[in-house]
C-alpha cells in the first residue's frame, strides 16, 4: 500500500550558475519547519490563508482535559510534530513535511491536513500544491530573505 | 507604510495602515500589495500574541492578575497573556482593503469591543490593562514586522517592473545599473532596489544573463 505523504517539494534545479544549492535549501529547510512549528504552537495555520486553526466541535470530548482546549496546536504527544522535517533529495530538490513516521502517524497528519475526515475539521500546516496553496506569506518572505544570501554570496566570491 | 487612523466601538475596532498612497504603480499592483500585507499582518500579529508578545514598537505587555491566569486555566485555556479565553476575538481578526491599503482589526464583529478594552481605542475604560497588539495613529509594528513589510512592497514593486534587455546590453557600471533600475522601481532606496532585485527569481535570472549580478 502506497504511504500517505504530507509534504511540499521545492526544486532547486534552476538556479544561476555557481549558487550554494545544497547548504542554501538546508537553511530554507531549518527555517520552514522553525517557523511552522511556531505558527502552530499558538493555533496558526503555517498555510496562507487559513488563519486559525478550527476550535474543536467538542472540547468535552476532545481534548476533555488532556489539554488545554486553546490553542488548537495539533499537539497531544508532539509524536506527529516531531515528524514535521526537511530532507534533500539529489542535492537539488528540498522536500518539507511529515517524514520518517508511521503509518498511523502519517494517516493522522493526512486527516488534519486535507480535511478527509468529515467529522474533524481541516487543519492545514503544509501547503497542498494541488490546490494552489503555499506557505505563509512571513515564512515565504524568509524563504527570499535565504534565497538572497546565496546570490550575495556568488557576488562576494566574484569581487575577490 | 504609515498608519493614519484608529477606532473603538462596539462593531468596529481597526487601525487604518497606509501602504500605497504615495506610490505611482497600476492598480492590480497596488491590490497585490494590500493582499500580501494584509496577510502578512495576520500572521505576523497571530505568531506575536500567541507568544505573548507585542507586535507593537515600544508596548510591553503586563501578566495577567491571579485570578484571571486561575480563570483562564479553568477554562481550559493557557495561563498566559496571549488574548486568548475562548478564541473568538482572534478567530475574527481580519483586514479589508481601501484606497490607499488596508483596515486591520475587527469589523462587523461583536468581538470588536473585546479588542477594544485591550487595546483602548475609544478611550473607555474597562479596568483591563493595554495590551496594544493593532497599531494605533503614529504607532509602528515592531522593527522585524516593518522589514517585513517594506521588503513586501518592494518585491511587488520589483515584480511589477519591465526592463528593457537591450539597455541592459548597454550596462556597464554600478552606476549605469542602478540608473536603470532606478527608472523601473520608483520610489525604492538603492538598498532596497539590491534587496528587492535579488529577491526575485526572474530579476536575478536576468542580470546573471547579461553577467550583471556582480555590480549590484
Amino acid at each position: 500500500m502506497a504511504k500517505t505523504k504530507v509534504t511540499v517539494k521545492f526544486d532547486f534545479s534552476k538556479l544561476v550558475e555557481g549558487y550554494p544549492t545544497r547548504s542554501i535549501a538546508a537553511a530554507v529547510g531549518q527555517t520552514v519547519v522553525k517557523m511552522s512549528k511556531e505558527m502552530i504552537e499558538v493555533g496558526a495555520s503555517p498555510v496562507r490563508g487559513r488563519r486559525r486553526f478550527d476550535a474543536y466541535k467538542n472540547p468535552k470530548k476532545y481534548p476533555a482535559g488532556k489539554k488545554p482546549s486553546r490553542p488548537v496546536n495539533l499537539n497531544l504527544t508532539g509524536e506527529m510534530l516531531d515528524a514535521l522535517d526537511y530532507n534533500i533529495i539529489d542535492n537539488k530538490l528540498l522536500e518539507i513535511g511529515i517524514l520518517n513516521a508511521t503509518k498511523e502517524v502519517n494517516d493522522r497528519a493526512k486527516t488534519h491536513n486535507t480535511g478527509s475526515n468529515p467529522n474533524i475539521a481541516r487543519r492545514a500546516f503544509v501547503p497542498m500544491g494541488s490546490m494552489g496553496e503555499t506557505y505563509a506569506k512571513r515564512i515565504i518572505d524568509a524563504i527570499l530573505e535565504i534565497y538572497k544570501k546565496g546570490l550575495i554570496d556568488i557576488i562576494n566570491k566574484s569581487n575577490k | 507604510m504609515k498608519v493614519t487612523d484608529n477606532q473603538g466601538s462596539e462593531k468596529k475596532t481597526t487601525s487604518t495602515i497606509d501602504l500605497v498612497s504615495d506610490l505611482k504603480l497600476p492598480n492590480d499592483v497596488k491590490t497585490k500589495i494590500k493582499q500580501d500585507v494584509g496577510d502578512y499582518l495576520i500572521e505576523s500579529i497571530l505568531t506575536s500574541v500567541g507568544h505573548a508578545e507585542s507586535p507593537i514598537d515600544g508596548e510591553s505587555w503586563p501578566a495577567l492578575n491571579k485570578e484571571y491566569r486561575k480563570k483562564k486555566v479553568e477554562a481550559g485555556s493557557s495561563p498566559i497573556p496571549n488574548m486568548e479565553l475562548s478564541g473568538d476575538m482572534l478567530d475574527s481578526l481580519t483586514y479589508k482593503n481601501t484606497r490607499d491599503g488596508i483596515e486591520l482589526g475587527f469589523i462587523g464583529t461583536k468581538e470588536a469591543w473585546k479588542a477594544d478594552g485591550h487595546l483602548k481605542f475609544s478611550g473607555e475604560e474597562n479596568n483591563t490593562p493595554q495590551r496594544r497588539f493593532l497599531p494605533a495613529a503614529g504607532q509602528e509594528f515592531t522593527s522585524k514586522i516593518q522589514q517585513g513589510i517594506e521588503r513586501i512592497i518592494a518585491d511587488n514593486i520589483a515584480e511589477a517592473s519591465v526592463i528593457d534587455n537591450a539597455k541592459l546590453e548597454r550596462v556597464s557600471t554600478k552606476a549605469d545599473l542602478y540608473t536603470l533600475l532606478s527608472n523601473s522601481f520608483p520610489g525604492l532606496t538603492r538598498a532596497e532596489i539590491k534587496s528587492a532585485t535579488l529577491r526575485s527569481v526572474s530579476m536575478s535570472e536576468l542580470l546573471a544573463e547579461y553577467d550583471l549580478l556582480d555590480l549590484l
